[in-house]
């Protein structure tokens, strides 16, 4: 250490022992939110686009693309069982459980396509903008966390 | 002693500087995000009543669609929470950057 540097260490020890503590204290409290996950955040990009192309097919009878829905639920589901994994993540979880189970979101959308048979196009074209904002959301908050 | 005081009424100036611009941005954000919420609603009811009328949806589509308008607000509110919590973190961070700095400035 230089002679300088201990001279003022010497002199203003005093204030940096309350600075020091202060600083410990403020670095030891954990994050409030989780933070930034890729997986998440690709996952999210893709069923998103999975997502729309399935409601897409939504004027065609709902048993055509069966397998297709039972796939989508099944990617959904994994990811909301990792999301929910992760520490300190409730809001996203949250999001998630509303857009998979929402009476406006996909549950919704399966429900009004499986009783009708098949959807009208305009449905199909609002249906899909709702999707879409809902998962823009939860992608907006994602990448708004720190990396 | 007067120097001790000097530097704590700095910090002191500064945090509440970082605090300001920290949640005065995010509270302009928030409040955007909220009035377009409100006028994409209200659009998107004329949209699909229109529609309605002129039966290219159904009523089951547009009750779901209906229902879809509070699950847009939930997400929309739980995605403020998340980044209410983001910014406290960045604020957090911020902190500890100008502490670190008037330390080694004082140094």
């Amino acid at each position: 250490m230089l002679r300088i540097q201990k001279h003022y260490l010497r002199n203003y020890s005093f204030l940096l022992k309350p600075l020091l503590l202060l600083l410990l204290i403020i670095s030891s409290c954990s994050p409030l939110i989780a933070s930034y996950n890729e997986h998440v955040y690709r996952e999210l990009t893709s069923l998103k686009v999975e997502t729309n192309a399935l409601i897409g097919k939504a004027t065609n009878d709902y048993t055509n693309p069966e397998t297709e829905i039972e796939q989508l639920d099944k990617d959904l589901q994994k990811l909301h069982e990792y999301i929910k994994g992760l520490p300190k993540n409730a809001e996203t979880t949250k999001m998630m459980d509303i857009m998979i189970n929402g009476d406006g979101r996909w549950e919704g959308i399966k429900k009004v396509w499986k009783s009708s048979g098949k959807l009208s196009k305009a449905a199909t074209g609002e249906f899909q903008a709702e999707i879409a904002e809902g998962f823009n959301d939860m992608l907006q908050l994602e990448s708004r966390k720190i990396k | 002693m007067p120097e001790f005081q000097n530097i704590l009424t700095e910090l002191k100036k500064d945090i509440i500087e970082l605090a300001k611009l920290t949640f005065k941005n995010y509270k302009n954000e928030a409040e955007t995000d909220v009035r377009e919420f409100l006028t994409n609603s209200e659009e998107k009811l004329k949209r699909w009543t229109q529609l309605l009328a002129k039966k290219e949806l159904t009523q089951e589509e547009f009750a779901t669609l209906t229902k879809g308008l509070k699950d847009s607000a939930e997400m929309k509110l739980l995605k403020q929470a998340g980044l209410t919590k983001i910014r406290l973190d960045e604020f957090k961070g911020s902190l500890i950057n100008l502490i670190n700095d008037t330390v080694f400035n004082f140094l």
